[in-house]
């Protein structure tokens, strides 16, 4: 028995390896594995990057201390997207292009799942290389999953720029599908259907389009364009009618700009703010950046300029008398002078304006405005002979103004200067023929 | 790139794109580690597998076999030295930035083509206006003491044109401030007549060209005026420092069109002042550049303008001394998306090969430039993007363009020069003889081979004469200065050289370069004459008007490549007065010269056509 026994514990005599002896070959070998992936896994995930180096000086301090907050946060969370798509965003503000750059891909890197970060960086790239920008953007719209509109309705409008008008088509249509009522994406498939030279269908596409206030003047000139084509051309008119009428269409909501516009704070982006709130009358918005810039720039001409252009707007001359004032105490401005003058026709007081329009004419000899104003306010002084001269120059330096070519004729024609008179009432009703000052003026002057 | 490579690095990419995508989707239940570990390989099979950056495959380059140069750059070795001066630097005033122009004439008639070349550093420099009388070896000789030409000032542009039909070009200056006239009196002077002419434009000048408006035989006058510019607003980048203002924030201005009244022997030119009176005044812009054809197949001339920043406007002739704007439903105005650019040079040009003449126009550089195709007739749409223009190497600030025919193998080609308006970084060296100040806004200039069917190529890479350096790009002039039949390049800067190029490109066809004059005019090119060439089944259209590109004029002469035709069939001209004549075609590779009447009226030919409409009687002195 015990022999046997041996027998059956001895190992064959053939030369297998013993079964312990090959599982430590596995195991080592997974061990060896898994080292190498790790190793290969932390080298290829490399240091933490760092925020790249920005060049400040020069800028105002309050930017120079957003950048630094900016970097620090990245330098607290490097691997974070967000803080490194903060920065971006600071940068990007501050027109710092390829360090923006640089920090939305490590944002998109750190946080793949924010289609924000793409979205910003193709806006980013667009200028130099269009290929990348539309990468991004497609990027952006595979994450996004349409949550947002602005990445699909973005890499619509690039495609459609870059001449790939089926691939624009299915975007703009989806925008469609999910929103009918997009007007934006509505505009981009009329505009599509026209390049394509589809006219009825561009047609079919605009009457939504035609009364939104993001789309009413490209869809009115468009579709003047495709009636004229049509050789229909009442409604050609009276679509370009409608254009000369309404006002610039506005930007189609876009959360990522506004929130990226946030950033871009300082004196130049304030008073451009304003200005362009102003220019769209929206005083409302105006009024706090206008009221920040005097605060913190108060030896700048640019907020009190916005201030006495507010003021004015409001006839609350007296108080725009006062911002120019201080404008000119600050700057020797053509603008400071000249609404100065303005001002003190506003008030009445003629005399005072005279020497103001005069300076203003000064420092540029072809402001026709100036020479006009320069005219009233002689003509308002008592000195009509004086106003003559400057009422031509206006005339000569600004040829489709009205407003000089009546009121000379009218001194004109006092003076007994009636052909002369006549020549230039014409001419007024040539560039306005509904002014009825020019008509009133004419029947006076029938004999 | 061969055809086989293309498809190999397109299908690799393809490959790589799909596995990472994959790849990535797969991952997102992972955690991060082994996200990176997966993709990671994936990527690293791929870059094994031959991914990776592949050559940009996006710019194409379907006529591969444009390997070598079309130009060399000649400056040097012609005699032609000039430097841009702007006056001080430093002061940041928008006009030092937007000139100068140049104009390539023969303005003694010895048949070879002479140069004109503006200065900007204003009225008390020492910097003046440049004449240079190319000899008959090639060279130029500077000869502007005592031309008359030779004045100093804040100089933009220049228009060619024989105002008094006495057979001799005349030259308008174009300024910050003014416009200038100076007649051309043989033996190389020239007289400012300006004032006798009748001719006041006191505001910033850009463009300017010269055509026959009412047909009445006398070359009328459009002066493009840009901006009502203050000089004492002050403009800074991002940072604060000091840099040049852009157009938004000042007004347009009225372009202005002056009305030839005809001269009686011996007698300045007059001018009316018809702004007013033909409804130009009624829609002010910010021109910089001016073309002048017809627009609507009626063949009356028109006036488009590139407005800077703003719609483009297309002034239509009612043929009675009006005109009425219509870019906006001719399809002018806008891009593609419908919005305004900031437009700059023009270049005319049949791209498409339908008969039909298109248009192109530089923008800036985050924009992309506008290609409008006219079709139908009379309507243009903006194709930029179908063109391949899209696709190219790189992206400038564009000025000067023009289309030519610089292979011959019988499609446009394009040209343009490009310089920032704001600083920036440009990597390629620079030109030399740039000014420091301006090396930030040096940028290099292009070119696309066209296919004639209204598709281009980027050929920049192969041109590195041409397209390798950069400055400060603005005019941009073309014309056959060595009379052997290809076309020739000048390039303005500012604050920067002159530049000549010689066209040595690889012929690849024939050519026919076509004078048009008429003698009831003085025997003075046929300004708005439209010329088509028939070889076979094709045909070629161009204009007979010097004045297109930026700031600039043209050898008035038109040159034809015609690819592979050996002779030419007929050669028919629509004359401006709109009577059509049709000349026996002939050899190639020749220059003809075509006088009106001297042809076969195809009125003749074809029937009886109705005459223009009647615009009222006004009696004007005409002379010999």
């Amino acid at each position: 028995m015990s022999k046997k026994r041996a027998q059956r514990s001895q190992p064959p005599s053939s030369a297998a390896p013993s079964r312990p002896s090959s599982r430590r070959w596995i195991v080592a070998a997974a061990f060896l594995s898994i080292a190498i992936a790790l190793t290969v896994h932390f080298v290829r995930r490399g240091a933490a990057p760092q925020p790249p180096v920005i060049a400040t000086a020069g800028f105002e301090p309050m930017i120079i201390s957003q950048v630094d907050k900016a970097v620090a946060e990245v330098r607290a969370a490097p691997r974070s997207g967000l803080a490194w798509g903060g920065l971006g965003m600071v940068l990007q503000a501050h027109e710092f292009t390829a360090e923006a750059r640089f920090c939305f891909e490590q944002a998109e890197r750190f946080d793949p799942a924010e289609a924000r970060w793409p979205y910003l960086l193709a806006l980013l790239l667009g200028e130099e290389n269009a290929a990348g920008a539309i990468a991004q953007l497609q990027r952006a719209v595979n994450v996004g999953r349409d949550r947002q509109d602005a990445p699909r309705l973005r890499l619509a409008q690039t495609l459609f720029e870059a001449g790939r008008l089926d691939e624009a088509e299915g975007h703009f249509r989806t925008l469609l599908r999910l929103n009918a009522g997009h007007a934006a994406a509505r505009i981009g498939l009329a505009e599509l259907s026209h390049a394509r030279s589809r006219v009825e269908e561009t047609r079919r596409l605009l009457p939504l389009c035609l009364t939104n206030a993001h789309t009413a003047r490209r869809a009115n000139t468009l579709l003047a364009q495709v009636e004229r084509q049509l050789g229909n051309t009442a409604p050609a008119d009276a679509a370009l009618r409608c254009v000369t009428t309404l006002p610039a269409d506005l930007p189609w909501p876009d959360s990522f700009l506004a929130d990226a516009a946030q950033f871009r704070i300082g004196r130049k982006a304030w008073t451009d703010q304003a200005q362009s709130w102003l220019d769209h009358g929206r005083h409302g918005e105006a009024q706090p950046i206008v009221a920040r810039l005097i605060k913190d720039y108060p030896d700048a001409p640019d907020g009190w300029l916005l201030l006495g252009r507010m003021r004015l707007e409001r006839n609350d001359c007296a108080g725009a008398e006062q911002c120019f004032r201080r404008v000119l105490q600050l700057a020797e401005v053509v603008n400071g002078h000249a609404q100065l003058g303005i001002t003190l026709l506003c008030q009445e007081r003629y005399a005072e304006a005279i020497p103001a329009f005069q300076q203003a004419i000064r420092l540029k000899p072809d402001f026709g405005e100036a020479h006009f104003n320069l005219g009233l306010a002689l003509g308002r002084a008592g000195r009509a002979s004086e106003a003559i001269e400057p009422f031509r120059q206006a005339i000569r330096h600004s040829p489709n103004f009205v407003d000089p070519y009546i009121t000379l004729a009218d001194l004109l024609h006092q003076a007994g200067e009636r052909q002369e008179a006549l020549s230039l009432l014409s001419r007024a009703l040539r560039l306005a023929p509904s002014d009825e000052r020019a008509k009133a003026l004419l029947q006076r002057m029938q004999p | 790139m061969s055809a086989g490579a293309t498809i190999y690095w397109a299908a690799m990419s393809a490959y790589c794109d799909e596995a990472l995508a994959a790849a990535r989707q797969r991952c997102s239940r992972l955690k991060p580690g082994l996200q990176t570990m997966l993709v990671g390989c994936v990527a690293a099979a791929g870059a094994l597998a031959g991914c990776g950056k592949a050559p940009d495959a996006s710019v194409p380059t379907s006529r591969a076999q444009i390997s070598e140069p079309w130009f060399e750059e000649i400056t040097e070795r012609s005699g032609l030295h000039f430097i841009h001066d702007t006056g001080p630097t430093g002061r940041y005033l928008v006009p030092e930035q937007m000139g100068s122009g140049a104009a390539l004439f023969d303005y003694d008639q010895d048949g070879r083509l002479d140069i004109y070349l503006v200065q900007s550093a204003g009225t008390n420099s020492r910097s003046v206006n440049r004449l240079f009388h190319q000899e008959p070896d090639g060279r130029f000789r500077d000869v502007s003491a005592g031309s008359g030409l030779d004045v100093a000032g804040p100089g933009m542009g220049v228009a060619v044109g024989d105002v008094n039909n006495d057979g001799r070009p005349d030259v308008l200056l174009t300024e910050y401030g003014g416009v200038r006239l100076f007649v051309n009196q043989g033996a190389g002077r020239f007289a400012d007549v300006t004032v006798a002419a009748g001719l006041d434009n006191p505001r910033w000048t850009t463009s300017a060209a010269f055509f026959d408006y009412d047909r009445d035989g006398w070359l009328d006058l459009v002066v493009a005026n840009y901006l009502d510019y203050d000089p004492t607003v002050k403009c800074t980048d991002a940072k604060g420092a000091p840099e040049f203002c852009g157009p938004h924030g000042f007004p347009g201005l009225v372009t202005k069109l002056f009305h030839n009244l005809g001269v009686a022997s011996g007698t300045p030119p007059r001018f009316e002042d018809v702004t007013v009176s033909s409804g130009l005044a009624q829609a002010p812009g910010a021109a910089l550049g001016v073309v002048c054809a017809d627009f609507d197949g009626d063949h009356w001339p028109d006036i488009f303008l590139a407005d800077d920043g703003r719609p483009n406007r297309l002034f239509i002739n009612q043929r009675n001394g009006a005109f009425i704007e219509e870019a906006m439903v001719r399809g002018v105005a806008f891009n593609a998306m419908g919005q305004s650019a900031g437009n700059m040079g023009i270049a005319i040009g049949d791209v498409d090969g339908n008969g039909a003449f298109d248009l192109f126009v530089t923008h800036l550089a985050e924009e992309q430039h506008g290609l409008w195709q006219q079709q139908p007739r009379g309507f243009f749409q903006d194709r930029m993007g179908a063109s391949g223009l899209a696709r190219q190497g790189w992206r400038g600030t564009g000025f000067g363009a023009v289309f030519a025919d610089f292979d011959l193998d019988g499609a446009l080609d394009l040209a343009f020069v490009n310089g920032r308006v704001k600083r920036g970084k440009e990597t390629a060296p620079l030109v030399h003889g740039v000014q420091p100040f301006w090396a930030p806004y040096a940028q290099r200039s292009q070119l696309f081979a066209g296919d004639g069917k209204g598709g281009f190529c980027d050929v920049a890479l192969a041109n590195s004469a041409f397209c390798g350096r950069a400055t400060v790009g603005r005019g941009l002039a073309c014309g056959d200065l060595d009379n052997d039949g290809a076309v020739d390049l000048l390039v303005t800067s500012t604050g920067g050289p002159a530049q000549l190029f010689r066209n040595v490109a690889p012929r690849r066809g024939h050519w026919l370069a076509v004078r048009a004059i008429s003698s009831a005019w003085g025997g003075r090119d046929a300004y708005g004459a439209e010329i088509t060439v028939r070889t076979g089944g094709r045909r070629w259209w161009r204009l007979v008007n010097p004045g297109f590109g930026y700031l600039s004029s043209n050898d008035p002469r038109v040159h034809f490549g015609l690819g592979s035709a050996g002779a030419v069939d007929a050669v028919e001209v629509l004359w401006p007065d709109g009577t059509e004549e049709s000349f026996p075609g002939g050899a190639v590779d020749r220059f003809l010269i075509l006088h009106k009447g001297a042809g076969e009226s195809t009125d003749k030919l074809r029937g009886a056509r109705q005459p223009p409409p009647a615009k009222s009687a006004s009696s004007k002195p005409k002379g010999c």
